[in-house]
């Protein structure tokens, strides 16, 4: 243990007393003197850095912890007074809190700075918004973003469209459905990274099973390996059949959620097929489209377990995607300080796609 | 596409007044077949492959014995006696993957529970918000922070610190799946419990958590399958000692040149355990992965 610095005390301290007088005002002394201790701990670990989130932290908790009496009249009254409420729902909530607005916080700041792994011991300067400004020239950056976009549209129009048929095909009284459907949803839950090797066996040029079946069918072998289009192509692929079942799952919950009654009194008026689709199902499973296509566009622009294992970003360049290019500018190379400004970007595309689903979804969640 | 052609016949097949239903059913499972093909074929080759020494993986041929002898010589190299690292790692892979479900079920049931049963003042839908938000948000942008962090706590390459990290990814889904299923739970059993004078521990330990089993269990695996197949945190921060089977697999084609018929292997025991397991939990899988967003 090394001597403790005035410094790094006060560096603890100052940020810690703000949430401690919250909690104190509020009549929570526990909480004061734990968020004091734990914010001057971190101070003295990491100084301001550490000790700033952890304040912020202790501060929402201590804002949280005002419970809002007698709403819940329904439940009796011993239960709405105790205070086990807030012992129930902190550890969770200090836990995500901590881990999501300290990387935040502190990438926010490392995109300011020149950070890199090699002058970690000796410190590193605030450059201002240079990293930010150099993105704009950085060439590397426009080819990743296109990448990405294609790999991002590409697999939520296909998965959207299989996966309404797929479910449409599904919801036809089918007999062991829970069986088909068990066997449907098992590529979800496959680790991405051994896909990207499936997706190495199967699209292989010369031994593949892909091309041998085009070849079967009379059609020439794709290079899937080495034009960069089709090797766009081949990890867009995988990625979808990983992710089809996803849409087909929640799309036919939905279209199992439609009363008969509606069809059979449209086919009074109509009996096609289509304008039924058209009529009936297609706006009522419309909302549940929605919400899948927000979830599938924050994980799909994520994507880089499949690119990375199947293709090592090859051919050249052709499948990094721009979090590919995020990930080895600051874990490969150590270039930390541009890969948060880099990073940071995405964390605003992120944040404008969060707020958006939850405009949709808080009702679901009241 | 003569795919899109047949489905626009939503239901025909269904009603009872319906002129010809032979025919679309035929249509159907003709298109139900061609569907569990496409899912299934994947892993099936992978399985052929799997069966191949170096030279045979080379060929695309797929039927056993006539075109191809089979060999277990990469599953005996994989799990056998020769296989340390591979032991090592699949046990790692266990420990992180257990350790993170723990805290993350013990976590999550919790801070779920609260959010169906109790309200706070700063509004029950706005926790509900940063805890989803923590999904949405880029690895790649939380992961530099981490690795200073868990750098600082002198947590790298260790079970501990991965299982630190894998928690924070993993604790939103136990989170939301068990306020899904306590706030469809009806709250009259746990009044009744009330009226005899049971503290709240009491409640949740002797009157809730004895139903929740099912629930438990769902967000159990599927924590589980998420930390299981966790790569990207593993790559930066257990390079070693901590290794996961995941990071294992994703260096096979260095260690041993391209041999496919192992990289099938190693591919196929990488996931078969998550996707056993999700087996179980079907109920559960439309409002675990879309965070409760959907019902299923």
């Amino acid at each position: 243990m090394p001597d403790i610095e005035t410094g790094k005390l006060l560096a603890g301290l100052i940020p810690g007393l703000i949430p401690a007088a919250v909690a104190a005002f509020r009549g929570r002394y526990i909480l004061a003197v734990v968020a004091l201790v734990v914010c001057t701990l971190a101070g003295l670990a990491g100084e301001y850095i550490f000790s700033i989130p952890m304040a912020i932290n202790f501060l929402v908790t201590a804002l949280v912890l005002r419970g809002r009496r007698g709403k819940q009249e329904e439940v009796s009254a011993v239960y709405k007074r105790s205070n086990a409420r807030f012992y129930f729902l902190l550890p969770g909530v200090f836990w995500i809190l901590t881990f999501t607005l300290f990387p935040l916080i502190y990438s926010l700041y490392l995109s300011f700075t020149n950070a890199r792994l090699q002058n970690i011991t000796r410190g590193w300067s605030l450059i201002g918004l240079e990293n930010y400004s150099s993105i704009g020239s950085d060439l590397r950056v426009s080819e990743t973003v296109v990448t990405s976009v294609f790999l991002t549209l590409g697999s939520l129009a296909l998965t959207l469209i299989l996966g309404t048929f797929i479910a449409w095909v599904f919801n036809h009284d089918i007999p062991g459905l829970r069986i088909f459907r068990s066997i449907l949803t098992m590529p979800l839950f496959a680790a991405p990274i051994a896909l990207g090797f499936m997706g190495l066996i199967l699209f292989n040029e010369n031994s593949g099973s892909i091309n041998y079946m085009i070849r079967g069918l009379g059609g020439q072998g794709v290079n899937w390996f080495t034009d960069p289009w089709s090797a766009r192509a081949a990890v867009l692929l995988i990625d979808s059949w990983q992710w089809t079942p996803f849409v087909f799952i929640i799309i036919l919950a939905a279209m199992q959620s439609i009363p008969d009654e509606l069809y059979e009194a449209a086919r009074l008026d109509t009996n096609s097929g289509w304008s039924l689709f058209r009529s009936i199902t297609f706006p009522l499973i419309a909302p549940a489209l929605g919400t899948v296509a927000l979830l599938r566009l924050v994980e799909t622009f994520k994507i880089l377990d499949i690119p990375l294992s199947m293709l090592g970003g090859g051919p050249g360049t052709a499948t990094q995607t721009y979090s590919y290019y995020i990930y080895q500018t600051g874990l490969r190379n150590f270039d930390m300080g541009y890969a948060s400004a880099l990073a940071y970007i995405l964390v605003i595309i992120a944040i404008i796609i969060t707020t958006i689903y939850f405009q949709r979804m808080r009702a679901r969640f009241e | 596409m003569a795919a899109t052609q047949t489905a626009v016949r939503p239901r025909d097949t269904q009603s009872k007044n319906t002129m010809s239903p032979g025919w679309s059913r035929v249509l159907i499972w003709v298109a139900i077949i061609f569907i569990t093909f496409w899912v299934l074929y994947p892993f099936v080759w992978a399985v052929i492959t799997s069966f191949k020494t170096q030279r045979e993986a080379l060929d695309p041929t797929f039927v056993p014995f006539l075109q191809f002898n089979p060999s277990i010589e990469n599953w005996s190299a994989e799990l056998g006696l020769g296989g340390r690292e591979t032991s090592l790692a699949i046990g790692n892979s266990i420990a992180i993957a257990v350790g993170s479900t723990l805290l993350a079920t013990i976590l999550g049931t919790l801070t779920g529970y609260a959010l169906a049963r109790f309200r706070y003042g700063i509004g029950n839908v706005n926790v509900v918000s940063w805890v989803l938000s923590q999904r949405f948000l880029p690895p790649v942008a939380t992961m530099i922070p981490f690795f200073l962090l868990i750098q600082r706590l002198q947590a790298i390459d260790t079970v501990g610190g991965m299982i630190l990290v894998n928690t924070t990814f993993t604790l939103p889904f136990a989170i939301l799946i068990m306020r899904d299923f306590f706030a469809d739970f009806p709250e009259e059993i746990e009044e009744a419990a009330l009226v005899d004078g049971a503290s709240p521990v009491q409640i949740l330990l002797r009157v809730a958590l004895p139903l929740a089993g099912p629930a438990i269990t769902a967000a159990a695996i599927i924590c589980f399958a998420f930390a299981w197949n966790e790569y990207l945190f593993a790559s930066v921060m257990a390079p070693n000692k901590a290794k996961p089977y995941t990071f294992l697999v994703a260096s096979t084609s260095t260690v041993r040149g391209v041999h496919f018929g192992y990289l099938a292997t190693r591919m196929l025991i990488a996931i078969t355990l998550p996707v056993v397991l999700s087996l179980f939990v079907q109920r559960y899988i439309v409002r675990g992965l879309t965070l409760g967003a959907v019902k299923g």
